[in-house]
This record gives structure tokens, sequence and C-alpha cells, in this order.
């Protein structure tokens, strides 16, 4: 118990310092290959990145209203919409699928044993970031509230 | 290790505080505190007895800390007591994580508890599922070393959680990854990885039996790829003699095959996929004393549909790993706007069949238990078989359904364990989705579900109202009307804002998946309240 709160009161001054940051940590495409991603801020843009599974039926309509806002979005921010899905081997066959059925136009990941959901912290999904440019979180959504996405859209025009 | 990793932490935190100010700009924290609280009352129509500590409650804190390639985290979790439905060995409050870290664009060096999978899972796979209260991370040393861009090395070694202890077993191993082909982009794909596996798990037996397996070594070759719209997949897992609590102590060797193949249409309007699995002592045990599935260190899981629907979920299918052949087939249908069946907004149709038998086998008086001598033979037994019919359709610019219908077959003697006999069951579900006003949404999801055998009919309601503010207001009931005429409701609100979240419910539970509020979570089934809190930070 006080070796944890020492570890604890050992990390808490930095929070106060630091801001969040996107960790590096290796994702896989929908195809098997391996993706740091640290290689989405290659061109400087701010990222939306949304964590879902195929199961997870907030999530799907979530990433449907995205995709039906893809063409408005791109006319007023250069940001791009990346789709992180966390299902595991019971279900992963299925997010090509899904992806597929929904016609998404946005790039879609695996998250294959949960290393970039826990570098994160997230333990329920949805779960979406607002990212700047420089790979800092600036705003968090935990849940998919309908109409989410013109908030969104209203803080991207800001960056 | 404890030391080591303290002394680690502590250095590097000093040394931090003695370079200033870029110090603290690179240094990022994060963190989460996620509480599940429940209050059990009676229930004496139904005959739920409260326990006899009414309150109970589940609570994880994590932080991670990092501060250019290295990072630290730790996670605490408190059980006081564990929340109905998980296994009552997760009690007290303990340190169960903590964790250093080094990555570089080579070389990734865990220390203290880590997650690692190799290949799909099929020999070992590491893993935190909260809400199912798994969490077997290791505790020792894990390596990622990536020689040359196409070639990944990992080695773990380390004993594996089991509840809120280590394992008395050892585990150690390593995979080795090859990608000779790697192209993806501009719409074409052409990909081939090539993988192997060892994985070896020592712990020692005291009893009377001389030949008692103490250690058990696994071996797996494995394949993916994907050649432009055709994917293909196959694991093949060999493990030697495992005899361990859950397989009676049988001397068995394990043999898991799993076999996929799909092709999708490049413009999305239609795809087909077909998966395969056969498992034959499956499960490797981390501690061969343990029959909780916390205890295994490999990952077989359901390779059937996973259920979101209220009453879906009261005939899930439960693998055998002692012995099961079968597969799932799926296949997708989009039609497109303005089109005579996708209408304004299109139509999306999704099929999805699952079939499970026992392996064709003989019962034999040796060690063995039961020889299975065909690779590819369905047994006489069936264990469970659904049938899947989605259709996904948006009517105005307002207003969306999904139609499912579900056909399944259930072996409740055997996947339950008892005299339970066969179960027949055919669900129609409608999900209908409603803009109210700008931002305001009311979903209904309305089920019926015919059964021949066990509780016979069910039916279920939930609605949910959802506001701009991230507020959710929720109602649902699932009645088994025709013999216990038992009401399973649950009542309740949740609040989200940010980094934090918020729900509050009142109500009688079933365990399985429920989807409220803008979340899915797996409940374990209670009668009372429940609160939960997360907080990212």
């Amino acid at each position: 118990m006080m070796r944890s709160l020492l570890l604890i009161l050992l990390f808490s001054p930095l929070s106060l310092l630091a801001q969040e940051k996107l960790p590096a940590v290796v994702i896989k495409s929908i195809a098997g290959k391996e993706v740091n991603t640290e290689s989405f801020q290659y061109n400087e843009v701010p990222l939306v990145i949304s964590f879902w599974a195929t199961w997870c039926k907030p999530c799907l309509q979530e990433l449907d209203a995205f995709n039906e806002l893809t063409e408005t979005w791109k006319k007023e921010t250069p940001a791009r919409i990346i789709a992180i899905s966390i299902d595991d081997s019971r279900t992963a066959a299925g997010i090509k699928k899904t992806a597929g059925l929904h016609d998404w136009s946005f790039e879609v990941f695996w998250d294959q044993n949960q290393d970039l959901k826990r570098a994160l912290n997230i333990s329920l999904i949805p779960h979406t970031l607002v990212i700047d440019k420089k790979g800092m979180i600036l705003k968090r959504y935990t849940a998919y509230v309908p109409g989410n996405e013109d908030n969104i859209l209203a803080l991207l025009k800001t960056l | 290790m404890r030391v080591l990793l303290s002394s680690v932490l502590l250095s590097l935190s000093f040394s931090g505080f003695t370079q200033g100010k870029s110090f603290f700009k690179e240094s990022k924290l994060n963190g989460s505190l996620e509480t599940n609280n429940q209050y059990y009352l009676d229930n004496k129509r139904g005959n739920i007895l409260a326990p006899a500590n009414r309150f109970a409650s589940n609570t994880y804190l994590t932080a991670n800390y990092q501060y250019r390639g290295f990072r630290a985290g730790i996670q605490f979790e408190g059980y006081n007591p564990a929340l109905q439905g998980f296994p009552t060995r997760y009690e007290g409050n303990k340190l169960v994580r903590r964790f250093i870290r080094y990555t570089n664009k080579k070389i990734d060096v865990h220390l203290g508890n880590f997650f690692e999978q190799f290949g799909n899972g099929l020999i070992f796979r590491a893993f935190e599922e909260r809400s199912l209260g798994l969490d077997n991370n290791i505790d020792g040393v894990g390596i990622r070393f990536t020689p040359v861009k196409s070639l990944k090395i990992k080695a773990i070694a380390g004993r594996p959680r089991i509840f809120m202890e280590r394992s008395p077993g050892e585990v150690m191993g390593g995979d080795i990854e090859w990608s000779p082909l790697n192209r993806e982009g501009n719409g074409k794909t052409q990909l081939l990885q090539l993988g192997a596996s060892y994985v070896k798990r020592f712990m020692r037996y005291y009893g009377a039996d001389p030949n008692f397996p103490q250690q058990v070594n696994a071996f797996a070759a494995r394949f993916n790829g994907e050649y432009n719209s055709i994917n293909f997949a196959g694991e093949w897992v060999h493990k030697s003699i495992e005899a361990n609590f859950p397989n009676d102590f049988i001397k068995k060797k394990g043999l898991i095959l799993f076999l996929k193949t799909g092709w999708q249409d490049p413009a999305n309007r239609m795809g087909a996929q077909v998966q395969f699995r056969r498992l034959e002592n499956a499960d490797y045990k981390g501690n061969f004393n343990s029959s909780d599935a916390v205890a295994s260190i490999n990952y077989t899981p359901a390779l059937t549909r996973q259920h979101t629907n209220l009453l879906a979920n009261i005939y899930p299918h439960a693998i055998q790993p002692i012995g099961e052949i079968g597969g799932m087939a799926d296949l997708f249908i989009r039609f497109k706007k303005n089109t005579p069946l996708g209408g304004k907004y299109g139509t999306r149709v999704d099929l999805n069949y699952s079939n499970y038998h026992a392996l064709d086998s003989a019962r034999v008086t040796t060690g063995e238990g039961f020889i299975s001598k065909k690779i590819i033979a369905f047994g006489k037994t069936k264990l469970f078989r659904d049938l899947n019919l989605i259709i996904d359709k948006r009517w105005t610019k307002d207003y969306k359904t999904l139609l499912t219908f579900i056909n399944l077959f259930y072996n409740r003697t055997i996947l339950q364990g008892g005299p339970y006999g066969e179960v027949r069951a055919t669900l129609v579900i409608t999900d209908h989705y409603i803009k109210i006003k700008k931002k305001h949404q009311l979903r209904i999801n309305a089920e019926h579900m015919w059964v021949n055998g066990d509780e016979q009919n069910w039916a279920g309601l939930l609605t949910e109202w959802s506001f701009p503010n991230g507020l959710s207001l929720f109602v649902s009931d699932m009645t088994n009307y025709q013999t216990y005429k038992m009401h399973y409701y649950n009542i309740g609100f949740a609040l989200s804002k940010n980094k934090q979240r918020i729900q509050l419910s009142a109500g009688q539970q079933r365990a399985g998946l429920l989807c409220v509020g803008g979340i899915c979570r797996f409940v374990p089934s209670y009668n009372g309240f429940s609160l939960n809190y997360t907080l990212n930070f």
C-alpha cells in the first residue's frame, strides 16, 4: 500500500507540468502490416482518432456519422480521421468486413492486443481523441453523443 | 524485481529534476480511474438473495509516465469485495502492475508486468479484459527486437498473474515473424507474413505420479497474407502432454488448427469470409491446478457472432477446449444509394453462420482419455449453431432501423454442464434510431425470442434517450413470460463529459453484454443499484 502511494506521489507533480501526447505504439493495418502511431503525424495535420470494436453499436454510429460528414469536413479542415479497432482474435475477422459494409472512407487500423488502448488508459469504448498538429491530445470524448461530430468539427477549425 | 523497478523509477525522476525545464517539457503523464460499485437487494419473488456484503466495489487506478523512449506505469486494484459475477479470489487492495519499458526503433524492453501476444494468441496471449475479470499479465521480462524491417523477434519470461497473485508456474517463450512481402497502398495490398512460436510452461508437481508432465512445450507455425481483394491466414499449434484440472488430469497432447480466408470487393459492395478451427486439449494453463479461465496463457475465444442485444446473449457459445471442431462464415452485401434495393440512403445486409461439433473421437482407458484419429472430421455431438441475418437500413435523414433475425441451436447439456437438454431458439430484433430534434436521439430496441426448451419464450424492450449535453436516460426490461415470469429490468442514466463518465442504474440484471449510454460493457448478474465512474487524467 505504502509503496503504491509513494509511486503515485512520485508521478502526480509531473501531471501539472506535462501535456498528454499520443504515445508511439506499434499497431497494425487491417491486413496486418505494422504501423507506428508516430507516422500519423508525418504531414502535421490534426487527427481525430476513434477507438471502436465490431460489436460496439455506439462506436459504429459515431463512425458512420464521421463518414457521412467526410466530404464536408474536407472543405473545412485538413484533419485526418483514423478509426482504431480494439477487437481481439474473436471478432478481428470482422474488422475488414465492418469497414467495407459501412463503406468508411477513412483509415482503419487494428490495436491487436490493445497496447495503444492501454498506453492511453482507455477503459471503455467508444473513446475519441482530438489531436493537434504536434501530436498533443487536446480533447477526449468518452462516449458517443449524437451530434458530437459538430463539436469536433468546431474544435478542428480552430487548429 | 521490485527493488530494481523502484530504483530505476527514482533515478529516472531525480535525474530529470536535475536536468531542469526540458525534462518537464518532455515528460508525459496520463492515467485513469475506474470504479464500479453495486448495492444489492433481495428479490424474494425471484429467489435472488443479496450476498452478506450488500455493497461491492471494483476500483482500478492506473498511471503511465513517459520520458522520451522510457515509459513506466502502475496499476492499483481494489476489490472491497468484488462485484457479483467476479471470482471471489479477487479480494483486497493491491498494486498489481508496475513496469518500466524502454523503446527505440530496433528494441523494446519491458521489465515488470507486461502484456504480449504471439500470432493469433492461440499459443500465447497475456491480456486484460477488466469487465470479465481477466488479467494474465506476465511478471518478468519481455523483449521485442526488430533487426530489419521485415523481421520481428519477441521473447518473454516470467510468471502469469492469477487473481491477485502470481502463478507458481513459470512461462518462457519466443516468437519470430518474417514479412517477405509487405506492400500496401493505392488500394492494392500484397502482404505475406510467416511466423513461428515456442512457449514453455514449467510448474513443479508435488504429487505421487512420477510421470506427471511438469514441463509443457508448445510450438506454433502460422501464415497471414493478403493479395489485393483476397486474404488468407492459418495457424497450427502443437502442445506436448498437458494434464490440468479442467481436463481431469488426462495426459494428452494438444492440437489447434486455425484457417481463414476471405474475399472483399474493392468497392465494398460485397464480401465473404470463412473461418475454420479445431481444438483438442487446447487450454494451456499457467497453473495446472486452476480451473478458472484467468489461469490460461493462451486465448481460444468462441468464433461466433458477438451479440449486443438483450436476449441474444442468453445462449452464447461456450468453447470446449478439450475437443471442438467448427467454423464461421460471413457474407455481406451493400446495396448502394439510389438503387431499387438500396433506396435513397443505401441498405446493408449481413449474413453470418457458425456451427460447432464435438470431435469425432473414441474413449480409451489409457491416460489419454480419448483419441481422435481424423484431423478434419465432425463428431456426432452438435454443440452450437447459429444463423444471423442483419438488415441495416436508413429510411429518412432522421430514422434508421436494424432488423435482426437469429436462429440458433444450443446444446445446454454440454455447454453448461448438466442434464438440461437441447435448446432451439429463434429471435427477431428490431432496433430503431430516431432523431427527435437536433442532437436528441431516441433509440428503441424491441426483441422477441421463441425458445423450444429451457425457460421458453422471452420478450425484451430497451429505450434510450440521448441529449446533446452528454446525458442519456435508459430503461429496459426482459422477461421470460411463459415459465418463471421474471422481469430483468434496468433503469438509469449516464452522463459523459469530456474525460469523465458516470452511470447510475437500478434493476435486476442478467449477465451479458449491455450497450447503453454510448458504450458497451459486460455486466454480471445482480439485483440492486449500480454506480460506475471513469476518469481519464
